[in-house]
């Protein structure tokens, strides 16, 4: 009774612990090098672009009145 | 008597389980299929692709991705040969065909037999340990006896996985091809409405000076400054299209960090002398589609799973299982005798309930499936050839229409504006107003241009594979860089 008792726990346990038993011939294989495939998510890594004012050059102008004669023609003649 | 048939019944299942062929060095090698890959690609757009698999191809090819690109003007064939070598989803998607080959090789090995030993009556009175050991060994009949067609069905679907691969070749040679002449055009744009801002400015200058004097009534200022400001909103959105349009390329060349320091030329190549006639380019494209030669093999590969599941429609299960019994008795007179019995058992499914009709409807639907399939994919091709080579031809006529007939015109309005600005004939508005207009005429042609180089590429995408229907190519889009400012 007592070995029957025995060989239904050392199933049991057996059982319990597969996770942690290896095959007899169990070697390690060594998983691919991803290293360059996993270059690209580093954060120290910034591109050389910067952000460019798509409006870069433009300058307002608006509608205006006359403006006074003397001070245009001054602004005209030679000196300036 | 008994034990010299031993081996023979412990051997029989091993025998009859195995049968073992060798298994095709095309399936074991490392990189298996990509040299078919390869083969199929450089006579199609001229071009080299790689599987890097190590470290050391990966290190290999950065650099020489980094010495194509780095701070330098790359032209419509550089950026294809980038693309093919850089692009990380075409070697996921070269890796597939290793799948394929991995899954081809598996079917190729036979299954391991099963071995099972038992221990019977143990801790039995009269006999101490125990009373029997048992040991089996069981085969599948069924996967050695259909092994054959497995194989003949996993090399289909390989070389569907490599075919499929070529296609993703070639569209992604297609795609990029196609993503620099975008580039390039917004470029060229950006440059036309560049210029055409500069005239407009000098206009809203004019008018603002006018206005000041009381020579220009507000609304007419209000003209000029409106048509002003409404060209550097169109100058602001070309400069944004031109950035993304860039940014497209960079992606499918795979591009990132220090290499994303590149530049792309200001301006398309000039058009062709004349473009040559295609013959019979129906068969051409029947001939040479990959994604025809897909949709084949689909067919191919669905004929032999056919057979496969008539083969185990009845049948769906069979082993055998071999070994021998060594049992213990207690004599008449309190000897223990060992006694070895063979044993040999067969199994299998009886089919009552599944007679495998189902199966046999799933597989004719399936074959159905894929017939349609290629179908559909012949009349694509077809229909695809022929609008590729409308198109081809007609973006040429039409680009040559801009520029030999367009453009000219609008050459002469503004250099006779320009006389008759200089005899005070005309204002400078007008003279403004004509320049102007011979840069939307230069943009519009520029505009033409770039239909043709793109119908260029969907030509050879037609033919060969990789377009936007299911294939893609660029062998006959041949551009050089163009002249012009980097960007």
């Amino acid at each position: 009774m007592k070995i029957q008792l025995l060989l239904g726990a050392s199933a049991l346990t057996l059982g319990a612990c597969a996770q942690d038993i290896r095959p007899i011939p169990y070697t390690v294989t060594p998983l691919p090098a991803v290293t360059a495939q996993q270059a690209v998510t580093n954060t120290a890594v910034v591109s050389p672009i910067r952000y460019q004012d798509p409006l870069a050059g433009y300058t307002y102008r608006g509608p205006t009145g006359p403006r006074d004669w003397r001070t245009v023609n001054e602004e005209q003649s030679e000196g300036n | 008597m008994r034990i010299s048939k031993l081996p023979l019944i412990v051997g029989f299942p091993l025998v009859l389980g195995a049968c073992a062929t060798a298994i095709p060095g095309v399936y074991t090698e490392p990189k298996a299929g990509f040299a078919n890959i390869a083969s199929q690609i450089t006579p199609a757009i001229g071009k080299r692709t790689v599987f890097a698999e190590t470290q050391a191809e990966n290190e290999a090819l950065k650099k020489q991705v980094h010495g194509m690109v780095h701070r330098k003007t790359i032209s419509a064939d550089t950026a294809v040969q980038v693309a093919l070598l850089n692009n990380k989803g075409l070697q996921a998607s070269y890796a597939n065909v290793g799948l394929s080959a991995a899954d081809a090789w598996q079917e190729s090995t036979p299954e391991n037999p099963i071995v099972s030993i038992g221990i019977l009556g143990i801790g039995a009175p009269e006999l101490g340990a125990y009373r029997a050991i048992e040991g089996l060994i069981r085969a599948n009949l069924l996967e050695a006896t259909t092994r054959k067609k497995r194989r003949a069905l996993a090399d289909t679907n390989f070389r569907q996985a490599q075919l499929a691969a070529v296609n993703d070749t070639l569209a992604l040679a297609n795609q990029t091809r196609q993503a620099w002449i975008a580039s390039v055009t917004a470029f060229e744009a950006v440059g036309y409405l560049k210029r055409a801002k500069a005239t407009s400015d000098a206009g809203s200058e004019l008018a603002r000076k006018l206005g000041e004097t009381g020579a220009l009534n507000k609304a007419n200022q209000a003209r000029e400054q409106a048509f002003n400001a409404e060209l550097a909103g169109q100058l602001a959105r070309a400069r944004l299209n031109a950035t993304k349009s860039k940014e497209e390329l960079t992606r499918l060349m795979g591009l990132w960090g220090t290499e994303v320091d590149y530049y792309v030329p200001d301006a398309l190549p000039k058009l062709p002398r004349s473009v040559g006639s295609i013959g019979n380019i129906e068969a051409k494209a029947l001939r040479n589609r990959v994604d025809l030669r897909v949709a084949k093999l689909g067919l191919e590969a669905q004929a032999l799973a056919y057979g496969l599941t008539d083969q185990t429609r009845i049948v769906s299960d069979l082993e055998i299982v071999g070994g021998a019994e060594l049992e213990r008795e207690v004599g008449e007179d309190g000897d223990t005798e060992k006694v070895i019995t063979p044993q040999v058992e067969l199994e299998f499914a009886i089919p009552i309930f599944d007679s495998g009709k189902a199966r046999m409807r799933k597989a004719e639907l399936a074959y159905l499936q894929s017939a349609n399939v290629l179908a559909e994919t012949a009349v694509n091709v077809r229909s695809e050839a022929r609008g590729a080579e409308a198109s081809y031809h007609a973006s040429y006529k039409i680009a040559r229409h801009y520029q030999d007939i367009l453009v000219p015109l609008t050459r002469t309005v503004e250099e006779e504006g320009l006389l008759s600005y200089n005899g005070m004939i005309t204002n400078t508005f007008e003279l403004l107003t004509d320049v102007r207009q011979k840069l939307a005429a230069s943009l519009e042609a520029a505009n033409a241009k770039s239909d043709f180089y793109m119908a260029q590429a969907d030509l050879t995408a037609a033919i060969y594979g990789g377009g936007a229907g299911g294939g893609g190519g660029g062998e006959g889009a041949a551009l050089a860089a163009g002249g012009g400012a980097p960007h």
